[in-house]
């Protein structure tokens, strides 16, 4: 929890304000209770009402006052829970976001959804809902037991061991039992999610095998064990909160108890004994949120502990960079050999220089590298041996970030976000204006229709709703609005037909004149007019990447 | 419906909730007898001077009672969550057969991310509110009854004002509460996008850092929060108001409950055992109002997952049940499978030709496919051709009725398309997507997806008869090994052959593939066009490919021409 300490930094001056708060709403409430049980003894005992003024203006002014404190309390609270909620989630996007690819990759969809909502909602609520509660019942329990040991120091036992038994039992529960279960309850619910993504995703298969019913029935195994664990969690809740009124009960039983000789001896003034059973059963409703408290803790260990596990090692924070000039750029693989962890070798002492402003085909069958070069290239998994050069950086030795900005990339498969297809190009520049857009979308054949702005177009989740071949194109108009030094295709053109690919090919070739720009693909055929062909294909694991073939066809 | 509006069609669910209730207010009744207890033996001690010995038994009947009340309210526990449960079950269990049957192009307008969401989270909001809201909800009722009954036979100024300040509480909270109720909807309506959001972030991270922008989107993402903050503080905001008035009104009530009785037993027409009982109990009464205030955003959350899951559920809900004559208005419909199956089946085992009669469908607003007409003959292997974004896989989404055609028809012999069951139609067709999806599992389990009692020979025979044996059968595992998520412990080519050979274990008489070699290299493209014309042999294919290679095996094409922008505005 120091980490979450950390983290918050100066929310917690916001958690201590809230917790004082609260002790003083619970404090006027023991103290109204107190007053008025007083009032009434006393109200039985003498004449006239002018005896009761001090009393009476007493149960007035602490009503007030709880009232009014409780309303700046819940405030405070709420203010304080939401800073946090997005200092977290800024966190943790910050973060996610420079955590290695390789990592990045690992961690799966359903799975990171839940974690950065999930988590990051259980621990924003850890100030108001686990830290404030103790602190208040700690601080209304010893008010409690100094006004108690005020009217007689032996008073002040009963409260001060049953809140000691009600906490350490509460502890107990929440360490061994609703922990535990809280937890499981977690992981099946994380898992439930994956699985229904999963599913989902794949639903078009499921339909045309005719296996919709596959849904439900991995739904149900799920389900059934979901429904299981809440059971348990309510009962385990029952017996929680019941252990606080059993233990409540006691103390005020037993402190009465104590008190009632007291009287009869004369060594306490009558007037003060109904006041001792209840201040101790309003010291302990500031005991009563503990149950929430501790499961909330518990909670927010193991939110904490599992965005810790996702983003245990990242990458330096994203340095200001300046957008370097897009000058003709080299790019050189030396020697580059890599395989996954474990892995077999997918590229082997690989050779390949590509001249500054060149524009260079790169082929392959499926599995010969091509899409590790380009990871490679990124900085996004570091070669076994060997080393890559960008003009004078070393890929290895640069920030990822820096790496960036040299290369301007079509990823394969890269995401179309769920906004407009403008939102979608000013990824690629933050600063393009609509005419260089538009510039961009018509050079890849893209235009408005009769009734829909291009621009403003939404492009639907992922993209669907756009077609593979419209979806390709806004790929590439992306790209080739970075302007960047180099440019990698990564199978721009595996959606077009022919023509539409060569009419591509001929307007990213005019536009990119005089910039090194890597076309990648598996289909030679569509690659016309290149300064240069590779095929890393026949070259994997041999040595050298081959010269190919030139088709010169226009 | 409500959020509990399915809970009567649950058998056992009420029951539950109404015994879970009923043993919560025989425990908040004997809190009212333990605080009477508790009057009754102060009094005597104040007033009539009595010492311990005359007090230990009802201070022993006092220690004894709490624990009796900690079984109740264990034991209404247990009741109240297995019926939050149940009606958690039920609801996913339609939802997921819902989805399912609504298909593919459903599932994609409404997000697989919301979906999930709804799925998973959704229905236990709805579930929570079953075992937590309604039982508060009831014993905000209950609870005050009996603490005014108990009042009235001892003090009925009392009872005077804890009513007067409750309708005091009542007239201010309806004030308050249907603003909150409109904040809270949007509230809800925001927490979903913001999922969705989160979720298109988190995918498109990659191409962020591509673009080197993941900076600028955690900006934007703080943005978003801070957004959200504020509209969840503005709800907040109204909430606070709610619980200022239940602590306002709850106080001030026991502050005027104490001067009132403490000015009758200064004139003497009071006792102080009454008086303290009358304190002690007044609290008493505002509590379950406290606590229903408390689980108040329970009820609001259920409130609008409810609505949610209500459109989600309707459009097919009731259609399922009802057997009236199709709607051609009605593009989701399921019609029950019995009804349907003896008009198919008759025919089901000539190959009939597919037939589209001047076909169209729009795209929201675009219209993708134009009047479009072609036949598909039994037997032969059909390609469909044309540019990029003509609606090739439309033309397939409409043949797999994922989608209906908002004009014309498809017939396949003299049977029109839209009058067959989709289920029933689909066990017909295999269908092989542009990126087939391997689910978690085994080689063998993804293979026999559409066969799931197949045996392991008739797997292999499959694979054997596309000639992917070389392939398939020499993995690590061999029919065991494991895909991993999304089939990525295989390579894309084994991943296509596993499609082809789930294709292979039907018994269909016609192929539909969508481009299925566009991310293929030449070897495997080779060894996947062999494993097409194996299969192809003797049955109807249609698919869609611009590779020279695929179009050499195909006896037809089929031109699917674009539409110009001037069309589309028609």
């Amino acid at each position: 929890m120091i980490r979450l300490a950390q983290i918050l930094g100066k929310n917690l001056w916001w958690m201590a304000a809230t917790a004082l708060l609260a002790f003083f709403s619970h404090g006027a409430g023991l103290a109204l209770v107190a007053v008025a049980a007083y009032l009434i003894a006393k109200a039985s005992t003498v004449q006239s009402s002018a005896d009761l003024a001090l009393a009476i203006t007493g149960v007035r002014a602490f009503a007030t006052f709880k009232v009014v404190i409780r309303y700046v309390e819940r405030y405070v609270g709420h203010l304080a829970t939401f800073r946090t909620l997005t200092r977290l989630r800024t966190w943790f996007f910050d973060r996610i976001s420079r955590v290695p690819m390789p990592s990045f990759e690992r961690a799966t969809r359903g799975g990171l959804l839940e974690s950065i909502t999930t988590d990051v909602d259980i621990l924003s609520s850890f100030p108001l809902r686990a830290a404030v509660p103790p602190a208040v019942a700690a601080m209304t329990v010893v008010a409690g037991a100094i006004l108690l040991g005020w009217i007689d120091p032996v008073l002040a036992a009963p409260v001060a061991v049953g809140s000691g038994i009600a906490s350490l039992g509460l502890a107990g529960i929440s360490r061994w039992a609703i922990g535990p279960t809280s937890a499981e309850l977690g992981r099946t619910r994380s898992e439930m999610s994956s699985a229904t993504v999963e599913m989902l995703d794949g639903i078009e298969d499921l339909v045309a095998a005719g296996r919709e019913d596959l849904l439900a029935d991995r739904l149900d195994a799920f389900d059934t064990r979901e429904a299981n664990q809440t059971l348990k969690l309510s009962i385990l809740r029952a017996i929680s909160k019941s252990l606080v009124l059993v233990i409540a009960s006691a103390t005020a039983i037993t402190a009465f108890a104590i008190a009632v000789p007291m009287v009869t001896a004369s060594t306490l003034d009558p007037l003060l004994l109904a006041v001792i059973p209840l201040v101790c059963i309003a010291a302990f409703e500031a005991v009563e949120p503990l149950t929430a408290a501790a499961e909330e803790l518990q909670a927010s260990r193991v939110a904490m502990r599992n965005l810790d596990a996702l983003t245990a090692v990242v990458e330096p924070a994203v340095p200001d960079l300046v957008r370097p000039p897009a000058t003709p750029t080299a790019v050189a693989f030396h020697e580059v050999s890599f395989a996954h962890q474990g892995g077999p070798p997918l590229l082997d002492h690989l050779n390949l220089e590509i001249e500054g402003g060149s524009h260079v085909g790169i082929t392959g069958a499926n599995g010969s590298g091509k899409s590790t070069l380009v990871e490679l290239l990124l900085g996004w998994h570091q070669p076994t041996r060997g080393e890559i050069t960008i003009g004078s950086v070393d890929v290895a030795k640069a920030h990822p970030a820096e790496v960036a900005a040299l290369v301007g990339v079509v990823l394969q498969p890269d995401h179309v976000f769920d906004s407009t297809v403008a939102d979608n190009l000013l990824v690629a520049n933050a600063e393009a204006t609509t005419d260089s857009m538009m510039d961009a979308l018509s050079s890849m054949d893209l235009r408005d229709t009769a009734e829909t702005d291009l621009l403003t177009r939404p492009t639907g989740p992922d993209g669907s709703s756009l077609s593979g071949g419209e979806r390709q194109r806004l790929m590439t108009a992306r790209a080739l609005l970075t302007e960047a030094p180099v440019l990698v295709l990564d199978e721009t053109l595996a959606q077009l037909d022919q023509t539409t690919a060569r009419k591509v090919m001929r307007t990213i070739r005019e536009r990119r004149r005089g910039l090194t720009t890597i076309f990648i693909s598996h289909e030679a055929e569509k690659l016309v007019g290149l300064d240069r062909m590779v095929d890393l294909g026949s070259v994997n694991g041999a040595g050298n990447a081959h010269e190919g073939s030139t088709p010169q066809s226009r | 419906m409500g959020p509990t509006g399915r809970i009567e069609s649950i058998a056992g669910a009420q029951t539950r909730l109404r015994m879970g209730i009923a043993v919560d207010s025989i425990g908040f009744g004997i809190q009212i007898v333990w605080l009477l207890l508790l009057a009754a033996v102060v009094d005597s001690v104040f007033v009539d001077g009595d010492d311990l010995a005359a007090v230990i038994r009802p201070l022993t009947a006092m220690a004894v009672l709490p624990i009796a009340t900690a079984g109740l309210a264990i034991g209404s526990q247990w009741l109240l969550a297995s019926a939050g449960n149940m009606v958690t079950t039920d609801l996913r269990s339609s939802l997921a057969h819902d989805i399912a049957a609504k298909g593919p192009t459903e599932v994609e307008r409404l997000r697989v991310g919301s979906l999930a969401t709804n799925i998973t989270i959704t229905t236990r909001a709805i579930g929570d509110y079953v075992a937590r809201f309604q039982p508060v909800r009831m014993i905000a009722v209950i609870g005050p009854t009996l603490v005014v009954l108990a009042v009235a036979f001892i003090d009925l100024w009392t009872v005077a004002i804890v009513t007067f300040a409750s309708a005091m509480l009542v007239l201010l909270l309806a004030l308050i509460g249907r603003r909150t109720r409109d904040l809270t909807d949007l509230r809800q309506a925001e927490l979903t996008w913001l999922g969705a959001f989160y979720l298109d972030m988190l995918s498109g991270l990659p191409t962020l850092r591509a673009h080197g922008r993941q900076t600028d989107a955690t900006a934007a993402i703080s943005e978003v929060s801070r957004r959200h903050a504020a509209t969840t503080m503005e709800v907040l905001k109204s909430a606070f108001q709610t619980s200022l008035v239940m602590e306002w009104a709850s106080t001030a009530a026991t502050a005027l409950v104490a001067v009132q009785v403490s000015f009758r037993l200064i004139q003497g027409h009071t006792s102080y055992g009454n008086s303290l009982a009358v304190l002690l109990l007044t609290p008493l009464f505002f509590r379950p109002l406290r606590q229903l205030a408390a689980e108040y955003h329970v009820g609001q959350a259920a409130g609008s997952a409810a609505s949610e899951l209500t459109e989600l559920l309707e459009p097919t809900g009731p259609a399922a049940s009802d057997e009236t004559p199709e709607t051609e208005s009605d593009p989701i419909r399921v019609k029950p499978a019995h009804t349907s199956a003896g008009t198919t089946t008759t025919t089901a085992s000539a190959i009939a030709p597919i037939e589209f009669q001047g076909v169209s469908f729009s795209h929201g607003q675009e219209l993708v496919l134009d009047r479009l007409s072609f036949t598909v003959e039994p037997g032969q292997t059909s390609m469909l051709v044309g540019p990029s974004g003509a609606g090739k896989s439309t033309v397939l989404a409409l043949l797999m009725k994922f989608s209906e055609p908002a004009n014309g028809r498809i017939l396949t012999g003299t049977q029109n398309l839209a009058d067959l069951d989709a289920r029933t139609w689909r066990s017909r067709v295999a269908y092989v997507p542009q990126r087939p999806h391997l689910f978690m599992g085994t080689v063998g389990e993804n293979i026999a997806l559409a066969e799931p009692g197949a045996s392991p020979e008739e797997i292999e025979a499959a694979i054997h008869s596309i000639g992917a044996e070389s392939t398939l059968l020499s993995l690590p595992e061999g029919l065991h090994t494991e895909v991993g998520e999304r089939g990525h412990r295989l390579s894309t080519g084994e991943r296509q052959l596993v499609a082809m050979a789930r294709a292979a274990m039907t018994s269909s008489e016609l192929l539909v593939f969508d481009e299925f070699t566009a991310h293929l290299s030449p070897i495997n493209e080779q060894r996947a066009l062999i494993a097409l014309e194996r299969l192809c042999a003797g049955r109807t294919t249609l698919l869609v490919a611009h590779r020279m290679s695929t179009i050499a095996i195909a006896d037809t094409q089929i031109e699917i021409p674009t539409l110009s922008p001037v069309v589309s505005g028609a």
